[in-house]
C-alpha cells in the first residue's frame, strides 16, 4: 500500500511521472494545466531533475526531443491550443522513435476557445496531430487515481515502445481534487536498454546519430514507414485496456471515455436501480483502440450510446470498431459543455421509451 | 610547417554541398575547434534546417 494523500490531478500526474523516474520537464504556462510546470518547478530540483520553463510550445516539445535523445525519461504538458503548437515537434520525436510523454488537459476549442474542460482533441490524438504517419500511444484516464497510475505506465510503454505516449487529461480531471493511494512505481512492461542509440558523446564506440530525414537510398523513407506500421500493429496487437462494466445482460451499451466515462458510470448506477440494462464500455488506452471491448458489445447489446465531450469524435471509431452491426446513438457537445449523470439517465430514458420496438428483434 | 589536413571530427566524406557554398568551411572551422578542445566525445552535435541538416553525415561525434 502507498501512502494516502489528497492531490488534484494536474499535480497526481507531475508526481507519479517523477516517481517514475521523469528527470526533465519543459513547459509552458497555460490553463487549465498550470499546477503542472509549477509543481515540478519545485518538485524537480528535489530530486536532481530539470525543470524548465521554455519560452514557448514549440521551444518546449524540442526540448523533449532533445532530452529523449539522451535517454533520459521526459516529459511536456500543455493544453490544447498549446498541444496545436507541438504538433510539428510530435511528429519528429514519433518519426525519430524516442520515448516520452506528453500530457494535453483538454480545454474547449476550437482557437483559444476557453478554460473548460473538453475531449475535443480526440481527433488530434489519436489519428495522429501531426504531420505524417505515425501513431501515439493515447491514454483516457477517468479518475485521478487511473492518472496517477496510467502516467506510471505511460513512461513503461514509451520506453518499451520507443514511442511517445499521450496523456489525454482534460479540464476538470487536471482541477480535480481526489485521495489517492501513492502507489508504488513498478515497472509494467521488460524495459530495453538503450545504450543502442542515445546520445552521450561518442567515446570508446562510434557516432550515433538521431535524424528524421531520410532522402537516401530513395526508398528509405519507404521503409522506415514500412518499419513503423509494424512496430504500430505489433502495440495494437499488444496494448488495449478497456473497462467493460455491467455490459453482460446489457440491452444498451454506453461508450464513453475520460471524465466524461466516470460520469456515464453514474448513468448506468442510476439507470441499473430502476431496473434498466445498461452497461459502460469506457476505453482506457484510446490508441490502440480496444476493439474487442466493442465487438462484443455488438453482438449483445440491443443499442449503444456514444458520449464525449465534443461533436462527434470519439463516436466514428465506435462506429468503426462495431462495424454498424448495432446503432449507434451520439450525446455529445463541444466548447466545454460536460453532461451530468442526470442528463445521460434522460437519454437513457428517451431512448427506452422510443427505440423498444425498434430493438426489440435483436434480442431474440 | 603547417600541414594542412582534415581534422578529426569530420569524416573522410565529399559533402553536397554547392561549389562556391560556406558550410563546409564552417563545418570545417567547428571541427578544428573540437578538435583543439579535445572533445569529440563528448559532443552531441545538433544539425539545423536547410542544406546543413545533413552535417550529422560529415561530423565524427554523436549527432541530432
Amino acid at each position: 500500500m502507498g501512502q494516502k494523500v489528497l492531490l488534484k490531478g494536474n499535480e497526481a500526474m507531475c508526481e507519479a511521472a517523477v516517481q517514475a523516474g521523469c528527470r526533465f520537464f519543459a513547459g509552458y504556462p497555460i490553463t487549465p494545466q498550470n499546477e503542472v510546470p509549477e509543481y515540478f518547478s519545485w518538485r524537480m530540483p528535489k530530486v536532481g531533475g530539470v525543470f524548465i520553463q521554455a519560452e514557448s510550445e514549440v521551444a518546449a516539445i524540442n526540448m523533449i526531443f532533445g532530452a529523449a535523445a539522451t535517454g533520459m525519461r521526459c516529459m511536456t504538458s500543455s493544453s490544447s491550443p498549446g498541444v496545436s503548437l507541438k504538433q510539428e515537434g510530435i511528429s519528429y520525436i514519433a518519426a525519430a522513435e524516442l520515448p516520452c510523454v506528453i500530457a494535453n488537459v483538454q480545454r474547449g476549442g476550437p482557437g483559444l476557445g476557453n478554460i473548460r474542460a473538453s475531449q475535443a482533441d480526440y481527433f488530434q490524438s489519436v489519428k495522429g496531430g501531426g504531420h505524417g504517419d505515425y501513431r501515439l500511444i493515447v491514454l483516457g484516464p477517468g479518475d485521478v487515481q487511473e492518472l496517477f497510475d496510467l502516467t506510471m505506465h505511460a513512461f513503461d510503454w514509451a520506453d518499451h515502445y520507443r514511442n511517445p505516449v499521450m496523456i489525454l487529461s482534460d479540464g476538470i480531471l487536471g482541477q480535480i481534487a481526489e485521495p489517492l493511494e501513492l502507489t508504488p512505481y513498478k515497472p509494467v512492461v521488460e524495459l530495453p536498454s538503450k545504450k543502442a542509440w542515445t546520445l552521450s558523446g561518442c567515446a570508446g564506440r562510434a557516432p550515433h546519430v538521431v535524424k528524421t530525414l531520410i532522402l537516401n537510398p530513395p526508398d528509405g523513407l519507404v521503409h522506415h514507414n514500412d518499419h513503423l506500421q509494424d512496430k504500430y500493429r505489433r502495440i495494437e496487437r499488444e496494448l488495449s485496456l478497456c473497462e467493460e462494466y455491467q455490459t453482460e445482460d446489457a440491452d444498451l451499451i454506453i461508450a464513453a471515455y475520460g471524465i466524461c466515462g466516470r460520469i456515464a458510470k453514474g448513468a448506468v448506477r442510476r439507470a441499473r436501480k430502476q431496473g434498466i440494462k445498461v452497461g459502460l464500455v469506457r476505453p482506457i488506452t484510446l490508441w490502440p483502440f480496444p476493439k474487442a471491448a466493442f465487438e462484443r458489445a455488438a453482438q449483445t447489446a440491443a443499442k449503444m450510446l456514444v458520449v464525449e465531450m465534443s461533436c462527434g469524435q470519439f463516436v466514428e471509431d465506435v462506429r468503426l470498431a462495431t462495424e454498424c452491426k448495432v446503432p449507434v446513438e451520439f450525446y455529445g457537445r463541444g466548447g466545454g459543455w460536460y453532461p451530468t449523470d442526470m442528463d445521460i439517465f434522460a437519454r437513457i430514458e428517451a431512448i427506452q421509451t422510443a427505440g423498444t420496438t425498434a430493438c426489440a428483434g435483436r434480442k431474440g | 610547417m603547417a600541414t594542412f589536413t582534415r581534422p578529426d571530427t569530420l569524416k573522410e566524406k565529399i559533402t553536397h554541398y554547392c561549389p562556391g557554398c560556406g558550410h563546409g568551411i564552417v563545418h570545417r572551422l567547428v571541427a578544428e575547434v573540437i578538435d583543439e578542445l579535445g572533445i569529440r566525445e563528448k559532443t552531441i552535435g545538433t544539425a539545423p534546417v536547410g542544406c546543413a541538416v545533413m552535417m550529422y553525415d560529415y561530423f565524427d561525434c554523436d549527432m541530432i
